[in-house]
């Protein structure tokens, strides 16, 4: 944590010359430039999405598979169930014509605080950071697939194969995110390359942190057309996500297993007289 | 038995090892195409990765990983078997020791195998040892499983060292080697005692280790929130399982080899009435965890663990499901409950419809549960692919194909156990009958000849419970054998 | 690193064998580390405001380009369309412009028609050759054959397309309106007076009625309107505005509405007409309203003395809730309900979709969905209505047309629009196929075709197919290779969205003058041109006259020529009167608008020929007397076409029943056309982002 206060121009160089491409591995890393300024309180992300506002566009699914370097599935692994989408578009139809509901749920990994995910890693290769992004080590990952097995709500993916780009669409990657190996789990990772670019502005900027800042900073949150998507500090009672998480319309998915999700969800309304 | 001396023993198993007919070449090779079928199989996985399987999402785990619980079952079969036989003192153990343990040590090996298949990167197997997290139970497995395997390997060598002697003096090709693995062996008393004293120990030992080893199997499925994998019952119904299938494995292997080496004269019918008896107790063990696992699960009646508790019931798995129910745990039940049933024949379809069923039980744990996970999922269907069945086929053969040749370097029937069984066992067991009557009269020359360890005895009282346990066919199957050691004790007494 | 020491150390142990290392060691290498271009630092980044292009709703986008590469595409959050909300569509643009199959420069056909196989040319050359075709047609006195099907109905490249056929002398300038959303044009145009999509004010509204309309999928201000309903539902505390769909379908927008109210197809009008039945016969209508600002409501004495029919009429006749319920399937009760709401929630919205009139009864459909808010008093006033108001763009120095240019364009067109083939619409692109296979009223012989791909797109692809086969000169404009470009001669690849220069005057949604600017993300990735430069360079190759009405150097120039209106314009976004000041904050804002809507402004609310909202269309009846002058003839066009309705009917909302293509007992179901959020008209199918979208891909 103080590593990094302490000679942060020396960091900041380094990551501009490895131009991101190892910011996965540095996660830890990022999270301890986390507080910067004001130590002491720590953060805890979180993410609240109202199902009210929601439309179901998946402006969400493409913006989060653009910037996190998901290559496109493809026909066959699509059909297969092998397409990635850290952020994923869920529905749920109940009903039968004419008495019909469906629900649409945006699904990114809830980053539980008590994740069973990591539990069951056996080389470490997952963790909860310190402000509590649950996170995967790419390069120690061993591909055994025990903790999507483990994960009640099946968020995170396996590399079936080698990802791959046709050779112009490579153009798009990004440099922020480094690009995943045959083989290894990936997941959402609250687009914490952003996250770290907001902290770090706002410490060349020497001004904390604000709500303002980190509010519409994942790439799905930044996306979306109805401002469905808040995201922020959890422990901030005045944060944007925690005034949110307050409704009475909020609720976390599968609260019984104890889990303790960060994503929280506004339920559905409808309109009454 | 009758009318045969030592090294009348010693030289018809040895002729087993040493006649290799053109049988054995044409089930190598046989058994071979189809190793290098699933090499082929599992040289494409690593190339294109494991998108050559049918797996996907949610269905992260397939047929690799019931290759993985099945093997680990099967390997109960023999250091197990053999070695609550060995501590409760059945003396009808002695032809079969040997060719159970063998199991044990090729199962374990495909066992772990099977898990390193899974993998997405193999080649980082070994960031379980440097960056190893003790949480996980994967850890566990790997812990109880090397543990076991050394332990099995150890347990497989001991008792083969006095066998290692007798070939090495019978001069060959291989002598050397028999030479060097008997470790300076000549029986003396000495020697005998400090490897009796190890077996017994090892005996004792690999017993706790070898249900720790199914139990940290379960674990890993126990241990996740997952629908109907999360259950209490899953330590013990996983170690009962194994015990199930690895009886099952092991009289497979005792039928052919039987067959093949013509070793009715050592393994004889009385072998696979005995072995039958246990498995019949393990049968009526699974029914009994089965009932209980699926009644409580209905029951219960949560929706997320009803889910793949019906598509096994009425749903997509209902073929397999019942399959396994009724032929592969019912149907051997009452095969075996009958004494005709018992049979080499009898003990072989049972066997045969256990193992099957076993598989199938993995594979029911498994695939239902990730089809349906906790998340509503849109309905998917998992068909392994040539790759996976390749592989599974590779792994079956090349256990097949180690067993084959470990037959051909080495005896399969334990010959300096027979020895001592002819020898020893009449008065041992008869000094060991006599204890458990009433004293009507002092008979001081009835006590057993050599006291076994005290440890030993005190567990062989318990697991002798244990092996007769559950049903009155127990009783009988025991005066059986009684009468049966009697009968041969007799013959060898004439001799 | 860590990568390759584990790498090693598994080389050392050879346990799986070379294959193992060799499948183990395949990485697809990350970042590709390319040379920095011209002009950018390594690890620069810039980010470009620009308007996306996806679909034509205009929203503003913000594009990350990092060392020269488009690497991300945000919302622009200033942007008063989409405020920093991006779709999926707008976010594949990047797939659109580093497509893999994107055509690498102009080609010219070689072998067959359709073989598919191409030369590579220069543009000089391409264009030298059409031009030198275009001119010989022109000089042998049939400008009128050439035909442009423009698949982008709106902003300035269709002025140009304009221009370019005015100077030449083609009436043909073919667009896909008639296939989307012409209905509703055309009631705007006819009731209204405005020839243009209604835009409403959705901040200030407390209930709307979907007529079909799918406002979260694929309506033309489907972003905007996400962010309305966001407004709508939980930005008012206390208070929700209720959205009620009425649709055959239970698409996203009907599972996301309030209420979804199951309709029979085509039916839409009944339901229109018997809503607006029960808002009348109680009295629930905006009484003061349609006395003072609309037109034909009440039953009125032509000049001749004749009585007319009025709309009260023909609803309280013709549309009671019983009857309707019949025809739709929607229950009386229902029927009775929702007007009830309607009245008492006012301000409320009728909405129809370019689906909902695309029928055989269309434009009564669209007509009675817009007499709905006529009835509810809630043209031009907040939480109702809007006419877009245009931009004061400069417009470009009229053009001189010659005596060839004269004749072509008196030249029927070959769509038919005009003639009575196609009475009442804009446009007929779904006749050109049979037309030019016809050959009448003259046979098309060069026809290009501007981002539009009717082989795929259109209905009856195959006829198309036959159609471009038979005309002896296409060109295409395609990107990349499509079903149509197959037929072509000679393909001039466009820009993509991110490689070019455009101003864009998006479909109507905020209701006050806005133009949003398209600019280069990054330089054009292949020897493409922007189609705007093949039009003008195209005209000057044609030499005199047509070079003269197109003056500038490039496309660029055309545009900013008309950015001079806008600095002198009142309250505009943009306070630089400099121009070039004005064009660099253009380029940094990506859009210029002038904020406020004037409300109630009657006095040139409604132009049409009374002045007033026309229930009674006097711009059809009239255009219907100008084609059928005599009543024998209307009589025998309407039988031969199958209309059903006649007399006043014909210029009052109305509905008939829709006819469908086959006999009902051996098809008893109707096709309803519909499209999802990852499709824009068959435009953008080829995307694999938004083929692989979770739920539009498998929720069907």
């Amino acid at each position: 944590m103080n590593a990094d206060s302490a000679e942060p121009s020396g960091r900041r160089k380094f990551l501009a010359t490895v131009a991101g491409a190892a910011a996965a591995a540095s996660l830890g890393a990022a999270d301890a430039g986390a507080t910067g300024g004001e130590r002491g309180s720590k953060r805890k992300w979180g993410m609240v999405i109202d199902l009210d506002k929601c439309t179901g566009c998946q402006g969400c699914v493409v913006a989060c598979r653009a910037e996190n370097n998901v290559p496109m599935g493809g026909q066959t692994e699509s059909e297969l169930d092998r397409a990635i989408y850290w952020m994923d578009m869920m529905t749920i139809a109940e009903g039968h014509y004419p008495e019909l509901r469906v629900q649409f749920v945006p699904m990114p990994c809830n980053h539980c605080e008590n994740p069973p995910c990591i539990k069951v890693c056996p080389v470490g290769a997952t963790h909860i950071s310190e402000e509590g992004i649950v996170a995967q080590i790419f390069t120690r990952c061993i591909g055994c697939r025990y903790c999507t097995t483990a994960c009640p709500y099946t968020r995170r993916y396996f590399n079936w194969a080698t990802p791959a780009w046709p050779e112009e669409l490579k153009k798009t990657i990004n440099p922020d995110v480094s690009v995943r190996s045959k083989g290894v789990v990936e997941k959402c990772t609250f687009c914490h390359q952003r996250i770290r670019a907001a902290k770090e502005k706002a410490r060349a900027e020497d001004r904390p942190l604000t709500d303002a800042d980190v509010c519409r900073l994942p790439a799905c949150a930044a996306s979306c057309p109805a401002d469905a998507i808040a995201f922020g500090d959890l422990n901030d009672p005045e944060s944007e996500v925690s005034r949110l998480a307050r409704s009475p319309r909020a609720l976390r998915l599968q609260e019984e297993l104890g889990t303790h999700p960060k994503v929280i969800y506004l339920r559905e309304a409808k309109w009454r007289e | 038995m009758e009318g045969m001396s030592n090294p009348a023993i010693d030289n018809r198993i040895v002729a087993t090892m040493r006649r290799p007919g053109a049988g054995f070449y044409v089930a190598a090779a046989a058994l071979l195409s189809v190793v290098a079928f699933g090499l082929f199989a599992y040289a494409t996985q690593l190339l294109e990765g494991l998108r050559t399987t049918g797996m996907g999402r949610p269905m992260y785990w397939g047929v690799y990983m019931a290759n993985f619980v099945f093997f680990i079952g099967i390997s109960h079969a023999g250091t197990l078997i053999s070695a609550i036989l060995r501590v409760v003192g059945a003396e009808w153990r002695r032809p079969i020791t040997r060719c159970a343990e063998v199991i044990t040590v090729f199962a374990l090996i495909f066992g772990a195998m099977s898990v390193i298949i899974d993998l997405g990167r193999p080649d980082r197997v070994l960031n379980v040892l440097q960056n190893g997290r003790p949480q996980s139970p994967i850890l566990w497995d790997v812990c109880c499983i090397s543990v076991y395997l050394t332990g099995s390997l150890i347990y497989l060598y001991l008792p083969l060292i006095p066998d290692l002697a007798i070939l090495r003096d019978k001069k060959g090709m291989l002598a050397p080697l028999y030479r060097l693995m008997s470790l300076g062996y000549r029986g003396t008393p000495k020697q005998r005692m400090i490897l009796e004293r190890a077996i017994s120990v090892m005996a004792i030992l690999i017993i706790p280790i070898a249900v720790s080893v199914h139990t940290v199997v379960s674990y890993i499925f126990a241990t996740t929130l997952q629908p109907g994998w999360h259950s209490t019952i899953f330590g013990p119904y996983f170690v009962v399982g194994a015990i199930f299938s690895g009886l099952a494995g092991l009289l497979i292997a005792m039928a052919i080899i039987r067959k093949t080496l013509r070793l009715e004269w050592v393994m004889k019918d009385i072998h696979f009435n005995n072995l039958g008896l246990v498995l019949l107790t393990m049968c009526c063990l699974m029914n009994y965890f089965t009932f209980n696992i699926y009644l409580v699960e209905i029951t219960g009646n949560e929706p997320n663990v009803m889910t793949p508790v019906m598509e096994k019931v009425s749903g997509e798995y209902a073929i397999p499901f019942w399959g396994m129910i009724i032929g592969g745990f019912i149907l051997p039940t009452i095969i075996l409950a009958f004494p005709k049933g018992r049979t080499v024949t009898g003990c072989v379809v049972a066997s045969v419809l256990i193992l099957v069923a076993m598989w199938l039980e993995r594979y029911l744990i498994i695939v239902p549960t990730l089809m349906h996970p906790r998340m509503p999922w849109r309905e998917g269907l998992y068909a392994p692919t040539w790759v996976e069945w390749g592989i599974t086929a590779g792994c079956i053969s090349a256990f097949a194909f180690l067993y084959m040749l470990f037959a051909r370097f080495f005896p399969i029937v334990s010959m300096w156990e027979v020895h001592e069984g002819v020898q020893e066992s009449i008065p041992h067991v008869t000094g060991r009958f006599a204890s458990y009557m009433p004293v009507v009269r002092p008979q001081p020359a009835a006590k057993p000849a050599k006291p076994r360890p005290r440890v030993g005895q005190y567990l062989a009282s318990a697991s002798r419970w244990v092996v007769g346990a559950g049903a009155k066919a127990g009783c009988k199957a025991r005066s059986k054998e009684i009468r049966a050691l009697t009968r041969e004790g007799n013959g060898a007494r004439r001799d | 690193m860590v990568e390759i020491t584990r790498r090693q150390t598994l080389t050392a142990l050879g346990a799986a064998g070379a294959c193992a290392i060799a499948g183990c060691s395949k990485y697809p290498g990350a970042v590709p580390v390319a040379a920095v271009p011209e002009g950018w630092n390594r690890g620069e980044e810039r980010w470009i405001a620009t308007t996306c292009g996806q679909c034509q709703a205009g929203c503003g986008l913000r594009v990350r380009v990092y060392e020269g590469r488009a690497i991300k595409i945000e919302g622009n959050r200033e942007h008063p369309v989409n405020r920093g909300g991006i779709g999926p569509k707008g976010q594949a643009g990047l797939q659109v412009l580093y497509h893999p199959d994107r055509l690498r420069g102009p080609l010219k056909r070689e072998g067959p028609r359709g073989a598919g196989r191409w030369k590579p040319v220069s543009w000089e050359e391409a264009i030298g050759d059409i031009a030198r075709q275009l001119a010989e047609l022109r000089s042998r006195g049939e400008p009128q054959a050439l035909a442009v099907v423009n698949g982008e109905p709106r902003g300035f490249m269709t002025q140009l397309w304009d221009r370019f056929l005015q100077v030449y002398g083609s009436p043909n300038h073919w667009t896909h309106h008639s296939a989307v959303d012409a209905g509703k044009i055309l009631a705007m145009t006819y009731m209204h007076g405005v020839p243009e999509l209604p835009a409403y004010d959705w901040q200030a509204t407390r209930y709307v009625l979907g007529f079909g309309a799918s406002l979260f999928e694929s309506w033309c201000q489907t972003i905007h309107l996400m962010r309305a309903s966001s407004f709508m539902r939980r930005g008012m505390p206390g208070r929700r505005v209720k959205f009620v769909q009425v649709s055959p379908r239970f698409a996203v927008t009907a599972a996301k509405a309030d209420e979804w109210v199951s309709i029979e197809p085509a039916t839409y009008g009944a339901l229109a007409l018997g809503l607006a039945h029960v808002l009348v016969k109680r009295k629930l209508y905006d009484e003061a309203f349609v006395r003072e600002h609309t037109f034909g409501f009440e039953g009125w004495k032509d000049a001749s003395g004749r009585d007319r029919r009025g709309f009260r009429d023909l609803v309280l006749e013709d549309y009671p809730p019983e009857k309707v319920a019949h025809l739709t399937g929607v229950p009386a009760e229902t029927i009775e309900r929702l007007a009830e709401e309607m009245a008492t929630h006012r301000p409320a919205i009728a909405v129809a979709d370019g689906g909902a009139a695309a029928a055989t009864n269309g434009l009564g459909t669209a007509m009675a969905i817009h007499a709905l808010n006529a009835l509810l008093g809630n043209l031009e006033r907040p939480g109702g209505m809007l006419v877009q108001r245009p931009a004061p763009l400069a417009s470009w120095k009229p053009v001189e047309l010659d005596a060839i240019a004269r004749a072509g364009r008196a030249a029927p067109r070959v769509d038919g629009v005009g003639t009575t083939a196609c009475a009442l619409g804009r446009g007929f692109v779904q006749h050109a196929p049979e037309a030019i296979l016809k050959g009448a009223p003259y046979p098309v012989k060069a026809l290009i075709l501007y981002r539009s791909n009717p082989v795929f797109s259109k209905p009856d692809g195959r006829a198309w197919a036959e159609a471009l086969r038979r005309v002896p000169l296409v060109v295409s404009c395609s990107p990349l290779p499509d079903e149509s470009t197959l037929w072509a001669d000679y393909v001039l690849p466009d820009h993509t969205v991110l490689e070019r220069w455009e101003l864009v005057e998006p479909v109507p949604s905020v209701g006050y003058p806005l133009v949003g600017l398209r600019q280069p993300a990054v330089v054009p990735l292949h020897d493409t041109l922007a189609t705007g430069d093949v039009v003008i360079r195209l005209a000057k190759a044609l030499g005199r006259p047509a070079g003269d009405a197109f003056p500038w150097p490039d496309y660029r120039a055309a545009l900013i020529e008309r950015l001079q209106g806008l600095l002198k314009a009142e309250n505009g976004s943009i306070a630089e009167s400099d121009a070039d000041a004005f064009v660099k904050e253009l380029q940094r804002a990506g859009a210029w608008w002038a904020s406020g809507y004037p409300f109630e402004k009657w006095e040139r609310a409604f132009p049409t020929p009374s002045g007033k909202f026309e229930f009674y269309s006097q711009a059809i009846a009239s255009r219907l007397e100008a084609l059928f002058p005599d009543k024998g003839a209307l009589e025998r066009h309407l039988k031969a076409c199958g209309v059903a309705t006649r007399g006043d009917d014909l210029c009052l909302p109305h509905w008939e029943p829709g006819r469908f293509a086959g006999e009902p007992d051996q098809y008893p179901f109707v096709l309803i056309a519909y499209r999802a959020i990852n499709y824009a008209e068959g435009g953008v199918r080829h995307v694999p982002a938004l083929r692989e979208l979770p739920v539009a891909g498998r929720w069907s």
